[in-house]
Parts: structure tokens; sequence; C-alpha cells
């Protein structure tokens, strides 16, 4: 339907259309009450189920490190399936055309690139927990401060906005107050997670990836028979022919700009990294490179969404509630039903994902160092697992406070940190794989590709802030290696957190074959290769 | 039919974008962006306060009806968000463009655009009662949009490629020459994490 046909229809025909759409009364709330009920309860109740397990701090954070290729899977594809998802790609498309769909599924390329990753992490480290963990014993505090500091920014970043997009999305589709919807996704997300840890988030994962996954095949068939795809052409080209246009000029920027964000949420994040230590030896590659497969018509759908709204003459008033408005529309009560179910699997796998990972940092990488520099023992798993509650409930409290006054958009919010990962990329693949990768490269790296890749986002826009940070800090991280060679030894990466390391260096530091305590690479050594 | 099409080819400032854009005036324009209108790039282009105008329609009372600021910054991205202010008893608004062409329905007060090229672009909203009647009609709001140059484009887009093929081939040697590695080991019957290679053993310079 175009909008001239539609202007025909008679202003009482506009008037209800227009109100369903725009107020998103198209589920009643109580419908929406009843659902958020139905599966608030059903996800508390597999994530106690799945959690007895956890009975030892390794079952609760990495799920005791014995994930299959199944589960391995559908958490991949269920982490990655966000609201973002379902929301930005649909965005994506309406403002930057069909190269704006294309760009959000190449965020899949990231799974892709990080499964052989995983299998080395996996080898290297056999007994890790976190990425910052890595990165501390790799390159040492230099290295790991600004990490950490990005990790944990992007973490809370996705974590806010995960619950903004609850909280939005539900009032989008069935009325529920934004602070109502927000804060009950968040608590049910914070309750599950608190009982099962690993063991509950990849559960719901499984069961809540195949919900995904059969609801947008059930919304992209429905979507198709309801619209003329040559309409949607006819009246793109018309009246939005940018959207359409190979050559768009914002378009082709945020092109790689979009995968080198997938890189480096992938490459740096503690919740991609968490999965690998949890999954079998051998399963990571496989299991990421079918979670990459099956994510990557995802966009591709959600996007179709965005195009399709002008074409049916659907008025857009925010551009991050297109994809859901559109397939609720075309669908009616059913589908709405549909997408809400979609909407509160997608964000709940993601949340309760980032909810244990950033537990994990919080537990390895800020409380047991500090306890450890305090007491002078390690901390026992009992504890670690008492923390790790803690943690939890301190980030989805966090979270809670920082997402209640609704700031901001989506886009806006999550791509603030688009520079940052950027940034990280390099430091991770050259920390896996080249000796010679050295803190001081690695630190410079990250300052300055997130330096600049700001200035990037502030300057010029978004859709180029990935890549500036992403470019500048290879250029960085290439020049710091070659003039502070490092020679790591990948050995040491595999000592348990446990076991005493040789050189009386600093726990959980960087050790070198020498013995030498400090970082390595810090101080220079005449003739010693490094 | 008259579509927005055809408007755009009187509306237009210019050609299409890339065309005979200098390179140059696009980093001068970045660099002014930089130096002054930061916020603008973040996605919608903010509009300015409108002054009251008197008009024969104010002596009949009507509800005031005003976009929040009509006169738009130079969107580089082709989008752009209108917001206008909210009449007592409308239950609908409809913003019209220059042509009378319906640009958006419903009944919030702002309306997205997009994937527009180059060109001024003005629209109108109006309030509509609930017996289709029209209380309202605003002053029109003024939208430039002047993409971003096709050249420094093609010129990120040919660094992403570069970043991303860069990406790709270290991770691709790496897991070439340590599948290699870990095929010689089990056949030798040895499998040690210490001892895993990296790309400078092999030959490999970082």
């Amino acid at each position: 339907m175009t909008s001239a046909e539609m202007g025909a229809e008679g202003i009482l025909g506009l008037l209800i259309y227009s109100e369903s759409v725009d107020a998103g009364r198209i589920l009643s709330q109580e419908a929406g009450y009843g659902m958020l009920l139905l599966f608030g309860l059903a996800w508390i109740g597999l994530g106690i189920w799945w959690g007895r397990r956890a009975t030892s701090y390794d079952g609760f954070a990495v799920a005791g490190r014995n994930v299959g290729l199944a589960l391995g899977t559908a958490t991949a594809v269920a982490t990655w399936v966000t609201s973002n998802t379902t929301m930005l790609a649909p965005q994506f498309a309406l403002q930057l055309g069909i190269w704006g769909a294309l760009a959000y599924s190449t965020a899949s390329f990231g799974l892709f690139a990080f499964a052989p990753l995983s299998g080395r992490i996996r080898r290297l480290m056999p007994h890790g927990y976190t990425a910052v963990e890595f990165v501390r014993r790799r390159y040492g505090r230099l290295g790991s401060i600004p990490f950490l500091i990005i990790s944990l920014f992007y973490a809370m970043t996705w974590l806010i906005s995960m619950a903004m997009a609850g909280g939005k999305l539900l009032n989008a589709l069935s009325g529920i107050p934004y602070e109502v919807g927000m804060t009950v996704v968040l608590a049910v997300c914070v309750l599950y997670t608190l009982f099962g840890g690993m063991y509950a988030v990849i559960g719901t994962d499984f069961v809540q990836s195949i919900i995904i996954l059969i609801g947008l095949v059930v919304v992209a068939i429905a979507v198709l028979l309801h619209v003329d795809i040559a309409d949607v052409h006819h009246q793109l080209q018309d009246d939005r022919p940018m959207l359409l246009s190979v050559l768009f000029p914002a378009a082709l920027m945020a092109l790689f700009n979009n995968m080198l964000f997938g890189f480096g949420e992938i490459f740096h994040s503690n919740v991609w990294w968490s999965r690998a230590f949890a999954m079998r030896e051998g399963v990571g590659p496989k299991a990421y490179c079918l979670g990459g497969l099956l994510w990557l018509p995802v966009p591709i759908v959600a996007g179709f969404l965005g195009l399709a709204a002008p074409a049916l003459g659907i008025g857009v008033s925010q551009p991050d509630t297109v994809g859901p408005l559109v397939a609720a529309t075309l669908l009616g009560t059913g589908g709405a039903l549909l997408v809400f179910v979609v909407v509160f699997c997608s964000l709940a796998s993601s949340i309760d994902s980032l909810l244990a990972a950033t537990s994990d940092l919080v537990v390895n990488d800020i409380a047991e160092p500090l306890a450890k520099r305090v007491t002078g023992n390690r901390a026992s798993d009992a504890i670690k697992r008492r923390w790790s509650l803690f943690a939890i409930i301190g980030l989805g409290g966090v979270t809670w406070c920082a997402a209640y006054p609704n700031v901001g958009t989506l886009a806006t919010v999550l791509f603030f940190a688009g520079p940052m990962v950027g940034s990280c990329i390099w430091p991770i693949i050259g920390g896996l794989y080249f000796r010679r990768s050295s803190p001081i490269a690695a630190c410079a790296s990250m300052v300055v590709g997130t330096s600049l890749g700001l200035v990037a986002y502030f300057a010029i826009g978004w859709f180029v802030a990935s890549l500036i940070g992403a470019a500048t800090s290879g250029v960085v991280f290439l020049i710091g290696m070659y003039l502070y060679p490092d020679d790591f030894d990948f050995g040491l990466l595999s000592d348990s957190p446990g076991t005493p390391q040789s050189g009386g260096g600093e726990e959980g530091g960087p050790i070198d074959p020498n013995g030498r305590g400090v970082m390595v690479g810090d101080i220079p050594k005449e003739g010693e290769t490094r | 039919m008259n579509t927005r099409r055809n408007r755009r080819g009187a509306q237009a400032l210019g050609g299409p974008v890339f065309a005979g854009m200098p390179v140059f005036a696009d980093m001068a324009g970045a660099v002014l962006l930089l130096l002054g209108t930061p916020l603008t790039m973040l996605g919608s282009v903010a509009m300015a306060a409108e002054p009251e105008s008197e008009s024969p329609r104010d002596l009949e009372s009507p509800p005031a009806l005003a976009f929040v600021e009509p006169q738009l910054g130079v969107s580089r991205e082709g989008y752009f968000t209108l917001e206008w202010s909210a009449v007592d008893g409308a239950v609908l608004y409809r913003v019209r463009d220059r042509a009378d062409e319906i640009a958006y329905q419903g009944v919030a007060t702002k309306s997205f655009q997009s994937g527009l090229s180059d060109g001024v672009y003005r629209y109108r909203v109006e309030a509509i009662g609930d017996d289709g009647q029209v209380l309202a009609t605003s002053e029109p709001a003024v939208a430039t949009v002047k993409h971003w140059g096709l050249f420094p484009s093609l010129g990120l887009f040919a660094i992403g490629a570069v970043v991303v093929s860069g990406i790709v081939f270290v991770i691709m040697r790496g897991r070439y020459i340590e599948k290699q590695w870990i095929e010689k080991q089990i056949a030798g019957g040895d499998d040690h994490a210490s001892s895993l290679p990296t790309l400078n053993e092999s030959g490999d310079q970082s």
C-alpha cells in the first residue's frame, strides 16, 4: 500500500491505522503483562533447573568447560541476536539503505573470524576465565588497564542499551510503561543468572535461539506474503532514492566500519571469551562458524522491514522501533505476540550473557587481584562464587540506574563504544599470534586508536568511528612492535591461575621465560631478543 | 501522479552527490563540521526555535502548531527528524512536503525522513481533529541535504578493506601454521601448549 493509496482510504481508517502503528497499541497491555509474566517465570525456572549443576566456581563461570557443539552454536547465535539486531538493523536500512542492511549483516564476519581464535584461546589458556586475564598475562598492567576500562565500558554500554531496548520495545509493542518493562526484563535476567551462572545462560540461550530463529523465519515468510518487493523498490526509488544507491557516501563508509565494530566487539568481549573457555576443546571453531552462518540472514530480514516501512505508508517517528512495528502491524495480533516473544528472547539471551561474563571480569580481574594484594591469599572457589552473586546484583543495579532516565538513542549509546573496541582488535590478534607483540605496542594502540576514533565519531559520524579506531590502532601497534619488540613464551599462558609461577613475578602478571617479574618488554636488556 | 522524484529535480541544489564535488571542499567541510557543529553528526538534524508569526488565521485563534526548530542544519547522511509541538484535540498529524504530498501521518509529534538526495526540502505539518478537520497548520520547516563527497567516502571504504584484509590474513596465516604444527605434534605423539607456534617461528615477521 502506497502513501497515496493510504490517503484515499479516509480519515477514519487512517486514524485507526496510525494509532496502531505509532502509539503501539497493537498488543494490549494485559497481553503484554501476561507474556512478560509467562516468559519471565519460564526463564527463571529453566535457569534454576539448569543451574543446579553449577556446584563449583568453574561450573558457575565456564559451565565446567564441557559445552558441546549444539549448545555452543545456540549460545553464539542467541547472544549475537540482540535486541539491537531487531531494532538497529531496520534502523540501518532505513537510514543507509541496502548498504545499511548489508553492513549490519557483516557483524557475522566477527563470529567467523573469532572461530579460529577461539580454538587457539582454548589451547593457550585451558584454565582461563576472562579476556582481561589473557591481556594481563600477555601484556601486564600496561596493557590490561586500558583493556579493562574498555571492556567494562563496552559491557556496561551494551547492558544499558539492552535494558533500554527492552523498555522501549515492550512499550512500543504493548504500551507497558518503559520503566516497568525495562525493570522486569532486567530483573528476570539477573535472577536466573544469579541462580545458574553460565549453565543457566547457555541452557536458556539454547531455547531462546530456537524461538528466535523460528520467529524470524515466520516473520520473514509472512512479510514476503504481505509485501510486494517490486512495490517497495518502486516506492523507495521515487521517495527515498539514496536508500537504493550503490554510491551512498555515508553507507559506503559504514560498511567496513560496522564489520570492524563487530570484530572488535567479539575479539575483545569476555562474553565471547568465556564461551571459548566453556566449550570443549575443538568445539569452539565449529560452533562460532555455524553460529555466524545462522546469524548472517537475521539482519537482512530485519533490515528489509525497515526498507518496507515507506512502501507500506507506515509513518516512522523513531527509526529504532521501525522493525518491530512493521512486523507487528503486518501480522496483526498473532504477529505482535510473535515479535514480543522474539524480542524478549533476544533481550534475555544478551543480558544474561553480559551479566555472567562481566561478573567474571569483576571477580577475576578486579576483586581477586585486590584481595590477593590485601590478604596475600588466593580466594577460594566458594568465595569467588559468592563474589559472583554480589557482582551480578551490582551490575543489575548499576544498569537499572543508568537505563531508568531513558537518555539517548540506542545507536548513539552503542556506537560510542565502537572506536574503543575497534582499537582492541590488533592487540588481541597480535597477542595471540605474535611473540613480538609488546605491552607498549598494545597500550599505545588502544589509547591512540580509541582517541582518534572518538575524534572521528564527533567530527564525521558514528559510521566511521570504529574504522578510524581500528586503522590507527593497527598502525600504532605495528610501529610499537617494531620499536619495542617482545619475545613472549606462549607456554606461560597455559599455567593454571592456582599454579605458582616462575620468576617471582606479581601474581597473575606476565612472566617472561628468563624470570623477569615485571612486564615483558618494559626493561631493555642489551643482547636479549625480545 | 506527481512524485517526489520529479519534484527533486527542481529542488536539488546540485546534481548527484559525487558529481563535481571537489575532494578539498569535502575535506574543508569535514574540518568545519569538526570545529563548528559536531552535534549535527549524531544522527538527527536539530532545528532552531521558530518565532510566533502573525497571520489572518490568528484572528480565529487556532491552536498553535509549530516546528520545534524550523531551520534545519545540513544533513550529510540524507536523514533527519522533524519535530513539532502538540496541539490539544489533535488525533493525527500529517506532514506534507513542498509538493503537498504526505510525508508522514501518525499520532507522534515527530517524523523521521531518510534516503533523500542532495537538495532543499520544505515541510508543513497539519494537526487533524477527530472529525477529520484540519485544526492547525504550521509554518514550513526547511531541511538541506548535502551528502559527503564520494572520494573521501571511497577512501575510507578502501582503508576499511585494507584493515579487514590484514586482520583476516593474520588469522588465517596463524591458523594455518598452528594447524600444521599440531598435526606434526600429533604425529610425533607430543602435544603441549607451551611450545605452540607463532607466526615468528615459521619465519613470518611480525
